[in-house]
């Protein structure tokens, strides 16, 4: 099934994402030949493959510029971490033992993301004319870490479930620079959930 | 020569699909020239990073063409192989010609 105008969504994607210096040619190519009887499907499989083929080529012929990226972005979190903070998570109220409120969990949450768009802002200014691949890595390499999150035991049940998940991953978390694992075990801590007891597991 | 300045499986293809389509070479054409003769889809994102890679090997050139509406206004980029890639494209061709030679698997295209 054909229409007049291509995916607007996959036009948009390729546009933002796709990493190839010819990315305005490429998407002009897939216009063309949507143009001439090409399916939707057809232009979202282009779409994505375009995106993907660009960014690891780009990341395979920039290695030592993808590896500075990543070490910038970490550099900026940890001298937020360093600096900041401490002492935000430190105004947060402790609660009493075992409870999760919403409040505490959606300030970190928030920070975490701010945080992670700045460290990434970090990482275009150094990037120079790569900075889509560099941004793309590095984001991606920050959520890489989640799945170490979901995978954790749930099987303590006195203590909440996201307090088990963050405190059983509480050295890795501060290990690996991943930002939600990272700020929220930081706050749990400030919560006065016991990180000894958990990891000791 | 280095390996990098070598040519791959897909470069050589393309790079065969440039010297026939002589000044029309664009992704479009690229892309379904090389799904003609090969028989297989191509993603136009794997033509271009072959594109690229030729290019910086000094095997290909190119140069911005005409915007036209039905691309959305987009320019074409059309390329063209340079001397040193039709150097190197017939390097290849007698090198693969010589290891072809005397094999008797492959006599006949029963392999």
């Amino acid at each position: 099934v054909t229409s007049a105008e291509p995916p607007r969504a996959a036009t948009w994607l390729l546009r933002h994402f796709g990493c190839c210096p010819n990315n305005d040619c490429v998407i002009g190519d897939l216009d063309e030949q949507f143009g001439r009887g090409r399916t939707r499907l057809w232009y979202w499989r282009q779409a994505v493959l375009a995106i993907l083929v660009s960014f690891f080529k780009e990341i395979s012929g920039h290695k030592l510029l993808a590896i500075r990226a990543l070490v910038v972005g970490w550099l900026v979190k940890t001298v937020w971490l360093g600096l900041f903070a401490s002492s935000v998570f430190g105004l947060v109220t402790a609660p009493p033992k075992y409870s999760v409120t919403l409040t505490p969990l959606l300030l970190v949450s928030a920070m975490s993301l701010a945080v992670c768009a700045l460290s990434a802002w970090f990482v275009s200014r150094v990037s120079g004319r790569h900075y889509r691949p560099m941004v793309l890595l590095y984001v991606l390499v920050e959520l890489l870490a989640v799945p170490t999150i979901i995978n954790a035991p749930i099987s303590l049940p006195p203590i909440p479930f996201p307090a088990v998940i963050v405190g059983y991953y509480g050295p890795i978390a501060f290990l690996w620079p991943q930002p939600f694992a990272t700020y929220i075990n930081l706050a749990l801590i400030n919560l006065g959930y016991p990180l000894k007891a958990v990891t000791a597991l | 020569m280095t390996r990098r300045d070598q040519l791959g499986n897909f470069e050589l293809m393309v790079i065969l699909v440039l010297i026939r389509l002589g000044d029309n070479a664009y992704g479009v054409p690229i892309s379904e020239e090389l799904e003609k003769r090969t028989g297989r889809d191509v993603a136009i994102g794997s033509v271009y990073a072959a594109l690229e890679r030729l290019e910086d090997k000094g095997f290909v050139a190119s140069e911005l063409g005409e915007a036209t509406p039905e691309r959305g206004g987009r320019a074409k980029r059309y390329f063209r192989v340079t001397a040193r890639g039709l150097k190197e494209v017939c390097e290849t061709q007698r090198a693969l010609v010589k290891l072809w030679h005397g094999l008797p698997e492959l006599e006949g295209g029963k392999a």
